[in-house]
């Protein structure tokens, strides 16, 4: 089996940036809408319009302040948020047949500017007087640590990996966002005031019982850090690699787990991370990089550019298979897939794959990349009082973030089951600001 | 197809687009390139004695992206020498017969140092002589430009003088740095001008640096009072040829101020001007949006079924009148088309702020939603300017089944007024 790599070489960057006059072109297109649709299809809240209209006026000082009060991490989600999917989707242009404002790219050059400044823009706002542990480095408690910081408390971010940035720095291709920029914008965040410190995973190096000694409140945003099984008979077989370990190994420049050079390789999974995985493959040499999806293109959780990226490059895409075992005999050989047809839509709307009566079909390859979900490493609520796993998610109050022991509040991936990184950013905020209140002695 | 060419004053000219006295005009090179792309005239750049200038002498006034959208300039005359412009002039009036081609002419309010430039310009052959009494920044100061073009006696003293020499038609080009400029266009007549020009720039700032404090153009750190033209001053200068055009002048008038388009000249000749003349747009796109201009314009006349430029000139004067002559019986209200608005609430935040809070905004199936309230519309036309989506809201006639009253007739007790509704 060879495959058709019509592109190769380096994926251009997902969102370039734009010189000054591009972006004021752009900027003076908006349309500054009253109640404005992108605004409000934006989960951190950014006022889109109005940081816009201050890039029109030359107010990027302004801008960026606008950007971060709502996004902590508005430099990185400029790169990696589906915008096609929120606020650009929303923009009104399209309505009179123009093209939608490149909110993105706007965003990211505001930032760019911003974050040539050693330090983020924002004065202190408060002068809080508590001391709050985060847990997990990620985008999640990186934005609550940053609004916690700028309220003027104490706060420590402890993060297991050597590098900040959570899945934005392990875990996303280096086309939507290289691997050194996530760990230098936790740094320059850091510098609103907050402390960070890599290489302690708490529960193992450091106890959740010297936590509460320690500080006042403690926000889990550990992510999901362990990647979904396929449950099928040979999976432990040599050659079946979870896509995380290997987008990690590739994101740190290291050694890959496996070598990939002139392999046939399948993905598992039809989410962004096996879009990655699959480019990552090619990239890496393999002979050929095939998406397995157990449903259609219609239900595929990657977004369209990411879907139309990875056929442009030459990965093939196998729709309605899905695995039924891990042949070898002592390392892999093939995958057996059973071909599949669409059902009724299970409780996430999507249709629900239901095996065709015919036999399973032999997929020959060397490698199975898994790339089928993520869950929580372990349950970090086990020994803490109030802290509930339901589903394999932390169980907090919607309005607050706060789980049932008020001195514990979670967000990110953790409590959401997997979102975008602009959720984790907005459940980060949503826990600093109940923490902020309740640490002013007012109610949560 | 519309026949283009227009006398004026006696002078010909193939069509109504000539080149206004700048730096488009500075040497017979480009302007007869200039004429073999298209333009009907040129008014060479103003002659003068004696010649200075300053490095750096134009500032910009954007509008958002758009650059330019307004020009300050300090420059003054030409920057060469009154011998080489005589004889480059000479060479263009020989090669280019029936092209017009005018000299601007300014001097200090001294009659010997008017006829002796006067006298050596005509020389060239020129087909007319344009006095410059506009030129407001640099040359006030010393007695020319606006300085003369502020004072009537002085305007109709020296026209005379001018007059009295030149075989040629003597256009006047007026400033319109004063309170009413129908004043200085009668006194040019009765100084026995054959034409009139307006309008000269607009006197301005053009702009602060923030980082320096300087105003634009900066000299070397400082700057002075400079000369405003291009697309932002149009609705001034169009005015200003309406009012000499209904001053009892009635003169011939040359229109300046902003043309940029063919659209921008038939308004100016709607105005009563017979031709028009055209500098910031030419110094911002070239000698080229000639074709575009007498293009446009010949297809508009075509449109209209008009014969010729004359046909067009002045048609719009009549429907300017004075407001106590107005309607007040008309009514319009504004309605929104809703099946191409976008949502933007653009309109709804412009009447919430800025008119008359007569338009409301409901999300509806995440969109936004506005409405008229015609008890409250007054019919502003606000929202109607500022709608990106071109005639999705358009002003209609609500008038009662009234005879028109104007107040005049409130005054004097005549007719019927439909009641105020107060909008609550």
């Amino acid at each position: 089996m060879s495959t058709k790599r019509p592109h190769e070489g380096p994926i251009p960057e997902l969102r370039p940036p734009m010189a000054g006059h591009e972006a004021l072109a752009e900027a003076s297109r908006c349309l500054y809408c009253h109640d404005a649709p992108c605004s409000r299809a934006c989960p951190s809240g950014v006022d889109v319009a109005e940081f816009i209209r201050k890039i029109t006026t030359g107010n990027l000082r302004g801008s960026a302040v606008r950007l971060l009060e709502a996004n902590p991490l508005a430099a990185s989600c400029a790169r990696v948020c589906p915008t096609e999917e929120l606020c650009e989707r929303a923009c009104v242009l399209p309505d009179m047949g123009l093209p939608h404002i490149a909110i993105g790219r706007l965003q990211r050059y505001v930032m760019d500017k911003a974050m040539a400044a050693p330090a983020p823009p924002l004065e202190r706002k408060g002068v809080g007087r508590g001391k709050v542990a985060v847990v997990g480095g990620g985008p999640a408690g990186l934005s609550c640590a940053s609004r916690l910081a700028w309220y003027g408390h104490s706060v420590t971010v402890f993060d297991a990996r050597e590098r900040p940035g959570g899945l934005n720095t392990y875990a996303i291709a280096d086309h939507k966002i290289p691997a050194d920029f996530p760990p230098g914008e936790a740094r320059w965040l850091s510098r609103i005031g907050f402390t960070l410190k890599q290489g302690v995973r708490i529960g193992a190096d450091l106890g959740f019982a010297e936590l509460e000694g320690a500080y006042d409140v403690i926000f889990l945003g550990m992510g999901l850090e362990r990647s979904v099984r396929m449950e099928v008979p040979g999976e432990d077989l040599e050659g079946v690699v979870d896509a995380l370990d290997l987008i990690a190994a590739h994101r740190m420049g290291g050694p890959l787990p496996v070598t990939l050079a002139n392999r046939d390789v399948l993905v598992i999974g039809g989410g962004n991370t096996a879009t990655d995985a699959a480019l990552l493959a090619l990239e890496a040499g393999a002979r050929s990089s095939t998406i397995v999806y157990r449903r259609t293109e219609a239900e595929m959780p990657a977004y369209p550019a990411e879907r139309s990226l990875v056929r442009h490059r030459g990965v093939q895409i196998r729709f309605l298979r899905s695995p039924v075992e891990v042949v070898g005999p002592d390392r892999v050989t093939g995958l057996l897939v059973q071909p599949m047809r669409l059902g009724e839509p299970d409780a996430s709307g999507r249709r629900r794959p239901v095996p065709l009566e015919v036999a399973p079909e032999l997929l020959p390859c060397h490698l199975i990349v898994r790339a089928i979900g993520q869950k929580l490493l372990e349950e970090p609520g086990a020994g803490i009082a109030g802290v509930k796993v339901h589903k394999g998610k932390i169980v907090v109050d919607a309005a607050t973030g706060r789980t049932d022991n008020p001195r514990y509040y979670a967000g990110g991936d953790c409590v959401n089951g997997g979102r975008e990184v602009v959720h984790a950013v907005a459940e980060g905020k949503r826990a600093a600001e109940a923490i902020h209140r309740q640490l002013q002695g007012k109610e949560a | 197809m519309a026949d283009l060419s227009v006398n004026f004053a006696g002078v010909y000219s193939p069509n109504p687009f000539w080149l206004a006295s700048a730096p488009p005009t500075n040497t017979g090179e480009q302007i007869m390139r200039a004429f073999d792309m298209g333009w009907g005239g040129a008014v060479w750049k103003s002659l003068s004695d004696p010649i200075i200038n300053v490095s750096s002498r134009l500032a910009g006034t954007d509008a958002g992206a758009r650059r330019m959208a307004g020009l300050s300039n300090i420059e003054l005359s030409t920057d060469r020498s009154l011998e080489v412009n005589f004889k480059e002039m000479r060479e263009v009036k020989r090669r280019y017969p029936k092209h017009a081609v005018i000299a601007s002419v300014m001097m200090p309010a001294e009659r010997p140092l008017w006829v002796d430039l006067v006298k050596r310009t005509l020389d060239t052959g020129c087909d007319a002589l344009e006095l410059n009494f506009g030129c407001p920044h640099g040359m006030p100061e010393r007695g020319m430009g606006a300085a003369i073009g502020q004072h009537p006696e002085l305007a109709e003293q020296i026209t005379s003088w001018v007059k009295e020499v030149s075989h040629v038609p003597v256009l006047v080009k007026l400033t319109p740095n004063v309170t009413d400029v129908a004043f200085v266009a009668r006194a040019a007549r009765d100084g026995g001008a054959d034409a009139l020009v307006l309008v000269n720039t607009i006197t301005s700032i053009g702009g602060v640096d923030l980082d320096t404090f300087t105003p634009r153009p900066s000299v070397s750190g400082r700057s002075s009072r400079s000369g405003y033209c291009g697309p932002a001053i149009k609705p001034i200068a169009l005015f200003q040829v309406s009012r000499v055009a209904q001053s009892g002048a009635n003169l011939p008038i040359s229109g300046i101020g902003g043309i940029e388009t063919w659209r921008d000249a038939a308004e100016f000749i709607l105005l009563g001007s017979t031709t028009v003349q055209v500098c910031t747009s030419v110094m911002h796109y070239g000698y080229r949006i000639i074709d575009d201009l007498c293009d446009g314009l010949s297809n508009y006349l075509d449109e209209k079924g008009l014969p010729n430029v004359d046909a067009l000139c002045g048609l719009a004067l009549p429907k300017i009148g004075a407001w106590e002559e107005l309607d007040l019986n008309y009514k319009v209200v504004a309605s929104i088309d809703q099946e191409t608005c976008i949502g933007c609430g653009n309109c709804y935040v412009a009447c919430r702020d800025g008119g008359h809070q007569a338009i409301i905004a409901a999300r509806h199936e995440g969109r936004t939603r506005v409405e008229v309230d015609e008890s409250r519309c007054v019919g502003c036309n606000l929202c109607s300017l500022i709608c990106p989506v071109h005639d999705c809201i358009t002003m209609e006639d609500r008038s009662p089944d009234l005879p028109p009253r104007s107040w005049r007739d409130v005054l004097a007790g005549k007719g019927k007024t439909a009641e105020v509704t107060d909008g609550t």
